[in-house]
């Protein structure tokens, strides 16, 4: 999962990326040094306070937030104050096309070795 | 041109959804919300509203306290009414009050759409025009006495107005606000304009009593005194004495956007919008919570073909704008402002 979000944590400015499912519960969450700060809290509450945007940069007086609906769930990207939004927004485009459903597998095939 | 729909209903989350499905639906609207009557009155004296849809049973003032306000004031305005208790009776006193179709709960959002297209393409029936001189095309409308009303924008403040014809007699104008004589004086010196002409007027009484020729004079003397008095309020680029009235109101701000990132920017409204107070209050309270301080500004995708900019505030100012726009100067611009 870590592999997955490194070309977002990559990124200068961004300070930290959270990955929730659908229902909510925290799948990924990693805060570099210099998010430590913003690292504890809420961000499932904040992305849901969005209703039904799919899509949002939120400018707070120290730093923005960019939260990412998908089908896979809620991607929330904390960068500092001058954020690189236009790359976050390619790059989450391409991370989160690389989220996958895993579908319950039926049958004998279950049985097998993926 | 983006026309503004405004959706009343107390029932926050079905308002949400049928916003987000008209959104998408209806490419050519922007649909703003509230929450009761009260509360769209507040965005019908502060924007210019080109369809209203209102449930009927709401606190603080119901649909047809609403319905009856909108009749006596912005009388141009359709209104639609939803509700879950659909009697006969019900859409009786509704279509009594002045409402002009009535959708029973539940309905699909496909089945409003159509209905809010209808209203809206009724209302440039009559044909559109851009860039031409309104005193001259009101005047054809007296000549061949037609009963209709038409739908004036300012080609350089952007401002609308909206004028109705009774068989080629004005008989109501309104700015925003400003109704009646005042309104129609404002109007007639717009030039150039983009008419639509819908060709029906609804029944009101005659709040203007003079004819065509009169007002246009009148209107053209006020406008030369109000020069006189201030010689660069009416020079071409200077803010109007209404915009210079209202500093930071969202006429002044597209003006501003528009002037900082060029005409054809992609910004297509500026409005104020109350509906967004609650959230951009629980946003910013999760901001401060999180260590982020207060939120200064948010840009919101919500799956349709437009991005809506929102300046907290009271209320909240929303700039809509289309992907052509460039993100980031208008955000960098709407932190400046």
């Amino acid at each position: 999962m870590r592999n997955l979000f490194q070309d977002l944590l990559a990124i200068d400015g961004v300070k930290g990326v959270v990955f929730f499912n659908l229902s909510g519960q925290k799948v990924f969450e990693e805060f570099t040094l210099g998010g430590s700060g913003v690292a504890t809290g809420d961000w499932f509450g904040l992305a849901k306070s969005l209703g039904q945007a799919m899509e949002a940069e939120l400018v707070f007086e120290k730093g923005r937030v960019y939260v990412r609906r998908s089908l896979m769930g809620v991607l929330v990207v904390v960068m500092g104050l001058i954020g690189p939004t236009g790359m976050v927004r390619l790059t989450s485009d391409i991370v989160l096309s690389g989220l996958k459903e895993q579908k319950p597998v039926r049958g004998l095939k279950r049985f097998f070795k993926r | 041109m983006i026309k503004k729909v405004l959706l009343v209903d107390d029932d926050r989350e079905m308002l949400l959804d049928l916003k987000a499905s008209l959104s998408r639906k209806i490419d050519t609207v922007a649909v703003i919300t509230a929450a009761n009557g009260r509360e769209a009155l507040a965005c019908l004296r502060s924007q210019e509203i080109a369809l209203v849809v209102t449930d009927l049973k709401m606190p603080v003032m119901d649909g047809l306290e609403l319905v009856a306000a909108i009749m006596q004031r912005y009388v141009d305005i359709p209104v639609i009414v939803m509700t879950g208790f659909g009697t006969p009776e019900t859409e009786r006193l509704a279509m009594q009050g002045g409402a002009l179709d009535f959708i029973a709960k539940p309905f699909s959002a496909d089945k409003l759409a159509l209905q809010i297209n209808e209203r809206l393409s009724q209302q440039s029936e009559g044909g559109t025009l851009n860039n031409v001189s309104s005193a001259m095309f009101l005047q054809l409308i007296e000549m061949e006495q037609r009963t209709c009303t038409v739908r004036l924008e300012h080609a350089r403040t952007g401002n609308k107005g909206i004028l109705s014809f009774d068989q080629g007699e004005l008989v109501g104008a309104r700015i925003g606000e400003t109704e009646g004589l005042d309104a129609a004086y404002e109007i007639l010196v717009w030039d150039p304009v983009s008419i639509s002409l819908q060709n029906s007027c609804p029944a009101r009484d005659n709040r203007i009593q003079r004819n065509m020729c009169q007002l246009i004079l009148e209107a053209a003397r006020r406008r030369d005194e109000k020069r006189s008095a201030s010689p660069a309020a009416d020079a071409p680029g200077a803010p109007t004495v209404a915009a210079a009235e209202q500093a930071g109101s969202p006429a002044r701000m597209q003006t501003r956007i528009e002037k900082a990132l060029g005409a054809g920017c992609g910004v297509e409204s500026v409005s104020a919008d109350p509906a967004w107070s609650d959230c951009l209050l629980l946003i910013s309270r999760y901001g401060e919570r999180l260590n982020l301080g207060k939120l200064t500004l948010a840009c919101v995708h919500r799956g349709d073909s437009h991005d809506q900019f929102i300046r907290p505030g009271a209320p909240p100012i929303v700039v809509v704008a289309s992907p052509k726009c460039p993100r980031e100067k208008l955000m960098q611009l709407l932190s400046e402002l």
